[in-house]
């Protein structure tokens, strides 16, 4: 038996045990993940010998899956605001090309190719602690046969045959429900210039964290979100989704949001959330007013304009257009994320920034 | 809990025994089932990758002797799983009833040839998932085809993964349509239909 550090988690008061996957590896530590703070990235424990990331154990083999699930399909990685500003401005008439193409991109964009790199280690060291725990208990039990450990073993391999069966499943349908393939249309070649230079702004900013340690989740979540959608994007023209600059391994990515699933901070996104994505812009005149204004570079805070503005937000069906009001804010890069509901019937200001 | 990690995984010769047993059954199996799902993902990256790459965007520049005589290689082994599915559904409504009465009628040769070529097929068929040939359509859609024929062999011979390779011929399935339909909408060419217009005239 290698290394063994003994500490607990603070909140739950549990051991998180970590292994190597391979057969006969007794490469073990035990490892504290505090759910705030000090989650790292690139950080997870690798097997001296095989050279591998060692495995949380968990025989709940679906939650993995889940996890993977997760990540995605998180609404987190629908179009972000700041593309659909951009396009909606400049190629009003693409929006729902663009919309429609992305949503079509999410999966392999996220990661779908890589998933069974993530599932491999998982699947094994389920098999080997199911496989352990059963050689224990006939060695207890003398009545129990070989027998009954070849019976686990099939049993095992059931389940995580089941598992990579609801993953692809899941993936059928997204693409059934929620893509119409006929209705995908290729994009400009001004729109993809555009998509290019963002992808490269984000990269810019986003593609190495200011700091290795010490992310709230949120952040963590926000920092791995950038990225994904910048693979997304990458799909959507036609490139490889793997970036280059930014190494995110498929062990760090579903592990890291299979963590953030557990802490409830993922959300799926639905048919009903995609079609959001357009008919707010449309249906809000005052929105689709200020990108025009934008565009055209207008001093849009005049004094009339802004009161009018104020009066039209006031009297407006906000509830027609959308309940999600959730917004994650922060002050400065270096202060973590505030989760702040927004009050579109209160007057806008700092603490109410609509 | 501590107790139960200390314990030393292998001890007397029945372990050696059961060890092959687990390679077989648990290792082997997890290897194919990340395998299948990696080719199948790769494929449809593929596909993603011709519906939206730009025009302007150059060929991949490979090693072409090496890549047509894979090719080769893959339409040979093709042809003869193709011959060998169209003798087994001869006598059979379709290809599945046809392959469970090859098991129930003891035709142990036929089997054995079909589960040998299968089995060549899908280390093409993973091969060329790892290489990128969105700029070759037709070789993509005959791949995508292929392994669909393929799953769905993998189905009736092996029951207890029969459901995921259900399952999978069906993602196949999908894909194939899907990747069918932009072909025609594109051309065979890789270049968009464009409609003629008709030269209006004054009679």
């Amino acid at each position: 038996m290698t290394d063994h550090m003994k500490v607990s988690r603070k909140d739950l008061g549990e051991d998180r045990i970590a292994i190597c996957s391979k057969f006969g590896c007794d490469s073990m530590k035990r490892v504290k993940p505090l759910k705030f703070g000090f989650f790292g990235f690139g950080k997870y424990p690798i097997c001296k010998k095989h050279r591998i990331p060692l495995v949380y154990v968990d025989e709940r083999i679906g939650e993995f899956v889940d996890g993977a699930l997760a990540c995605l399909f998180d609404k987190a990685g629908l179009p972000p605001n700041d593309l659909l500003t951009i396009i909606t401005a400049e190629y009003p008439d693409e929006l729902k090309s663009f919309i429609h193409g992305w949503v079509y991109c999410i999966t392999v964009g996220r990661g779908a190719p890589v998933v069974s790199r993530y599932l491999d280690s998982i699947s094994n060291t389920y098999l080997k602690q199911l496989t352990k725990k059963q050689v224990k208990s006939i060695k207890k039990d003398k009545n129990k046969k070989t027998d009954h450990l070849y019976q686990a073993i099939k049993k095992g391999m059931k389940e995580i045959a089941m598992q990579y069966t609801r993953l692809l499943k899941h993936l059928r349908v997204h693409s059934e429900v929620l893509v119409d393939h006929k209705s995908l249309n290729a994009l400009s070649r001004n729109l993809r210039s555009d998509l290019t230079e963002w992808e490269k702004k984000i990269l810019s900013i986003y593609a190495s964290p200011e700091k290795e340690t010490g992310m709230t989740l949120l952040e963590a979540k926000h920092y791995y979100d950038k990225n994904l959608n910048v693979s997304t994007c990458r799909c959507l023209l036609g490139m490889e989704s793997k970036l280059k600059k930014v190494k995110i391994t498929a062990f760090d990515r579903f592990s890291a949001y299979l963590d953030f699933f557990l802490e409830n901070i993922t959300e799926k996104f639905t048919n009903s959330d995609i079609k959001v994505l357009y008919s707010d812009i449309e249906l809000n005149p005052i929105k689709k007013e200020m990108i025009i204004e934008k565009k055209t570079h207008n001093n849009f805070k005049s004094i009339n304009n802004y009161q009018e503005i104020k009066e039209y937000l006031r009297n407006l069906d906000w509830e027609s257009l959308t309940n999600n009001w959730a917004l994650l804010l922060r002050e400065h890069h270096t202060h973590p994320y505030k989760k702040i509901l927004l009050d579109p019937h209160k007057e806008p200001s700092h603490e109410n920034p609509l | 809990m501590v107790d139960y990690y200390d314990d030393p995984y292998l001890e007397d010769e029945s372990d050696e025994r059961f060890k092959e047993w687990y390679e077989v059954e648990g290792v082997n199996k997890i290897k194919e089932l990340s395998r299948q799902l990696r080719t199948f993902f790769n494929y449809k990256a593929e596909v993603i990758r011709y519906r939206f790459r730009s025009s302007l965007s150059p060929l991949q520049n490979r090693d072409l002797s090496t890549f047509f005589a894979q090719k080769q290689e893959l339409y040979s082994i093709a042809s003869k799983f193709i011959q060998l599915l169209k003798q087994i559904k001869n006598n059979a409504q379709t290809l599945e009833v046809g392959i469970q009465n090859l098991a129930i009628g003891f035709e142990d040769a036929l089997l054995k040839q079909l589960i040998t070529i299968t089995q060549k097929l899908f280390v093409l068929i993973h091969h060329f998932s790892e290489e990128d040939i969105s700029d070759h359509p037709k070789l993509l859609h005959f791949m995508v085809k292929l392994a669909r024929e393929a799953c769905i062999v993998k189905m009736c011979l092996n029951l207890s993964l029969g459901e995921y390779y259900a399952e999978l011929e069906l993602n196949y399935d999908s894909l194939e349509k899907e990747l069918e339909y932009l072909l025609l909408e594109k051309g065979t060419n890789g270049q968009i239909i464009r409609k003629k217009k008709l030269k209006e005239r004054i009679s």
